[in-house]
């Protein structure tokens, strides 16, 4: 218990110093929310496997790493190599937005123009250019905060915004590229995201995360996305290298959206998704889908929850994931049917392949439910490849890895073909085989 | 319970009412919980010096514990200072004939199905001479012991098979286990033994109700059976007439060893009081039950849970030998306020062990009933499998229905599902089969035992048909 209060102590000094490199330049928004947030963390303490929602995900080693909280300096000291872009998407006339260290970097972000009324770009310069808009949103998403959530409201001064106005349609998704890195230093990096798509509007936002050294780098995120009525939301979160991340996305949705949210995995050295989704209207679609891929060490822990506050809506969840070498992960899904929500229809499955023998999973898809006129399924499977169907494609005279590529391709096809924005869907379907080390079919 | 409480009790519960005066002597010790109480409680029983260490060693362990919050229920808390630990049987006063029984027993009895002479036995009537319960018991007792198995109570078990005892007591459970094993283990009152030697197929079904002198077994009941190699046996607990106890809490433990080849068949029915409709009153029932199955040894659990106010209970299989099967079937049943949170745990230790789960549950009124459960693949075990199947039902929009699964995997080899769903009662279905003729009720009844056949299936053949009628009585009045 102490130890823990200690790791809390360790952050408030950092915050100190921390606050002190901004040379005054703090008196702003955001800042108030740090000042205010930091009675509430030295009370709050980082979780440890003894709690039920952490018991298969260990984070000392991260408390232990001694990060120095990502300041601006950080941010001006670095060049970027070329080549941290050959991830972005192809096409090049889409927007891009670069945050490096967690700061706004305009000069690596293409930004063309967009519809006028919709506001989007830093978080940090909107909430002083249009303080009412940003203060209606911002942690406006939740009221209880975890720890890291409060780490977050500490140290995040920047971030992507996004507001996109009534019946107003944004067809190009738009990049949000997380730079993470630093030479000679473990950062924490903390960025705050707000997603605001009002009426009728709609928005495809991809984010990718990359690191560019090999240094011990946290990345801590929490997401805020708000979807009006009818409005119509894709979010994808894609991370790169050996990135590590801590990080909650809450979302809460009116009548009549349609939202679809993806989370890939697909090296990243140690994730832990918090997904929480509100379904605050009646007839909403919401799909949420997740594909891991892991190998060595890397361990992926998903916890989504899925909260039916209103009837006739439809959820589905789809995470799909394979593990080699020793690597581990973990899933918790939990689906809530409040009390009147009748007419829910709730889907929810969680598939996993181990590929060798001291890969991991631990999987608990929860439901629970006080409405009684619900169709709530959910299943999970662990297993391996099916020997049969390797042995029937191997008898037909195709090579084994590649007998097991198919299997592995057809395998994911449910969440990968479910992608919306073909460039994304290839570059996708291209890394999970670099990842797995295995043959592409073409 | 207050003093007006009390007067009140005292007037409704007392002989008057039967027209009797029943002297009844009874060793009984005051409330409350401590070393003394525990030391007094062996003396009495006469107990060897290792079975009070084994009660003192769990005392100091229950200690140290906190009561666990995890379950998904909400009750008062238990005083366990509160408590009589020790009260030898009460005499119920005897009845003279089914006529001085309470009308509402009788009813349930007949809806039930139970013979004359089984619910004259059931309500305390005087049994007449013909159907004489000791002989049955006897003729009973002696076909076991030709074969050389041994079927008593716990207390019997330990003062004539110490041996035996000593060896397997705690073996599956250790007091250590959790905060009610460690109760348990501290202050166990009595319970069933049961050993099958080598090679040996129990002729008949093993069930307390055979088990006469020892039906009050208390609060605190400990079981022990083991299954020696190659043997095989089926135990009944409980029966499905309603049981009202005076006591709140029950805490009892399990443990069931099949040793190699062996195979334990255990089956449940449990309908202790749940509460009046306002869900006030019921019996917390926190059970541990275990089992540990060797090589090619195969443990069955079967329950029907409709009683218990509070049900707190996940029967496990530790699937330690190569080739062992576990399996476990459950029905539970939650009217008015009941709250159930069960399920079953499956750890797979051993090479290409089997397990398979699978839970019905019936939510009705403002009840609460969850699954949880566990299936765990440890690295050794190569080629284990796994199928879960939670099924629940909702009747009306006040109750919930819950699943916890966890499914811990550490072996590649393994295949693990798990598949639930949550539905009601369609109107299409009962709309078909009013249209046959079929009142509602009974539409819904038929529906319901649709949907809990695959348990029903494995149990015991009147066990079943009793059970299904059971079903029936505790969801009587549910559907509008």
């Amino acid at each position: 218990m102490t130890k823990e209060y200690h790791i809390n102590q360790d952050y408030i000094v950092k915050f100190a110093d921390w606050k002190n490199s901004k040379n005054g330049n703090s008196v702003d928004f955001l800042s108030d929310i740090a000042e205010n947030s930091i009675n509430r963390f030295a009370e709050s303490k980082f979780p440890t496997t003894k709690d039920e929602e952490w018991r298969f995900t260990n984070i000392s080693n991260f408390l232990k790493s001694d990060l120095k909280p990502a300041t601006f300096e950080d941010f001006a000291s670095k060049s970027i190599s070329e080549n941290l872009f050959q991830n972005s998407l192809k096409n090049t006339e889409s927007i891009k937005l670069v945050f490096q260290n967690g700061f706004f970097n305009e000069n690596l972000s293409s930004i063309s123009n967009l519809n006028e009324k919709v506001v989007f770009g830093s978080l940090n310069i909107i909430s002083k250019e249009k303080p009412e808009l940003f203060a209606k949103y911002f942690n406006k998403s939740k009221d209880e905060k975890s720890t890291f959530e409060l780490l977050n409201n500490l140290f995040a001064v920047d971030g992507f915004f996004l507001f996109v106005p009534k019946n107003v349609v944004l067809e190009k998704p738009i990049e949000v590229i997380n730079l993470i890195g630093n030479e000679t230093q473990n950062l924490l990096v903390s960025t705050h995201n707000l997603i605001i798509v009002e009426e009728n509007a709609e928005a495809k936002v991809v984010f990718q995360s990359v690191l560019d050294n090999s240094q011990t780098n946290f990345h801590n995120y929490f997401t805020e996305i708000f979807g009006g009525k009818s409005s119509k939301i894709e979010i994808y979160d894609t991370e790169e290298s050996h990135i590590n991340k801590i990080g909650t996305t809450e979302i809460v949705l009116e009548d009549n959206s349609l939202f679809n949210h993806f989370s890939f995995s697909l090296s990243a050295n140690f994730v832990r998704n918090n997904l929480n989704a509100k379904l605050n209207g009646e007839h909403i679609e919401a799909h949420f889908y997740g594909l891991y891929t892991e190998k060595q060490n890397e361990h992926v822990d998903n916890h989504t929850f899925i909260n039916h506050a209103k009837p006739n809506c439809f959820s589905n969840e789809v995470y799909k994931g394979i593990l080699t070498d020793n690597s581990k992960a973990v899933f918790s899904g939990k689906i809530l049917v409040e009390k009147d929500s009748q007419k829910t229809n709730a889907y929810q499955s969680n598939k996993t392949i181990l590929l060798s023998d001291n890969a991991r999973i631990d999987t608990k898809p929860q439901l629970e439910i006080y409405a009684d006129d619900v169709r709530c399924t959910h299943g999970a499977t662990v297993g391996q490849l099916n020997k049969e169907s390797l042995f029937y494609i191997i008898s037909r005279g195709i090579p084994k890895e590649i007998a097991q590529s198919m299997l592995i391709r057809a395998f994911l096809a449910e969440v990968i073909d479910a992608i919306k924005i073909p460039e994304l869907r290839e570059q996708i379907n291209h890394k999970v085989f670099v990842s797995l080390n295995q043959r592409e079919i073409l | 319970m207050t003093e007006n409480e009390k007067l009140l009790n005292d007037v409704t519960n007392s002989d008057y009412k039967w027209g009797f005066v029943t002297e009844i002597e009874q060793v009984e010790f005051e409330k409350g919980l401590n070393e003394d109480i525990i030391r007094k409680l062996s003396e009495i029983k006469s107990e060897p010096e290792w079975v009070l260490e084994f009660r003192l060693k769990a005392f100091r362990h229950w200690l140290t514990l906190e009561e666990p919050k995890w379950p998904k229920v909400k009750y008062s808390q238990v005083d366990f200072q509160d408590i009589r630990y020790y009260a030898a049987p009460k005499n119920k006063p005897k009845l003279d004939s089914l006529d001085e029984v309470d009308p509402e027993l009788l009813k349930t009895f007949e809806k039930l199905g139970i013979p004359l002479e089984e619910q004259k036995l059931l309500s305390n009537v005087a049994v007449d001479v013909v159907f004489d319960s000791v002989s049955v018991a006897t003729t009973f007792k002696e076909t076991l012991n030709e074969k050389g198995i041994i079927f008593g109570s716990i207390s019997e078990a330990i003062r004539n098979h110490p041996e035996l005892v000593k060896k397997y007591l705690g073996s599956v459970v250790p007091y250590t286990d959790n905060y009610y094993a460690a109760l348990n283990s501290a202050v166990f009152s009595d319970g069933s033994f049961v050993y099958i030697p080598k090679g040996v197929r129990c002729p008949m079904e093993l069930s307390t109700y055979f088990r006469i002198n020892a039906m009050e077994t208390g609060q605190f009941e400990r079981t022990l059976i083991v299954a020696d190699e190659s043997s095989y046996v089926s135990y009944l607990e409980g029966c499905t007439a309603p049981q009202r106890d005076e006591n709140q809490l029950h805490a009892a433990v399990v443990e069931l060893i099949a040793e190699d080849f062996a195979e334990i068949k255990y089956s449940t029915v449990q309908n202790w009081y749940p509460g009046d409709k306002e869900g006030e009153g019921g019996i917390f029932n926190f059970v541990t039950k275990r089992g540990i199955a060797h090589t090619n040894s195969k443990i069955s659990w079967t329950q029907v849970e409709t009683g218990s106010a509070v049900t707190w209970k996940y029967p496990s299989c530790i699937l330690k030998g190569d080739n062992s099967i576990g399996e476990f079937y459950s029905i539970a049943v939650t009217n008015n306020y009941q709250q159930a949170d069960t399920g079953s745990k499956m750890v797979h230790i051993g090479k290409n062990t089997r397990s398979t789960i699978v839970s019905k549950g019936i939510s009705a009124g403002f009840s609460d009933n969850s699954y949880r459960g566990l299936v765990k693949v440890a690295k050794s075990a190569e080629g284990a499998r796994n199928f879960s199947q939670c099924d629940s039902m909702l009747m009306g929009d006040k109750c919930g229905a819950h699943t916890f699964p966890y499914i811990e995997v550490d072996n590649n080899s393994a295949t693990v599902e798990h598949e639930a769903t949550t539905s009601k009662v369609s109107e299409d279905q009962i709309f078909y089969l009013n249209q046959r003729g079929l009142s509602t009720e009974d539409a819904v009844n038929m529906i319901v035992n649709g949907f809990c056949k695959e348990v029903f299936r494995v149990l015991p053949m009147e066990f079943a048909v009793e059970a299904q009628k059971l079903l029936e009585i505790s969801l009587e009045g549910s559907v509008g």
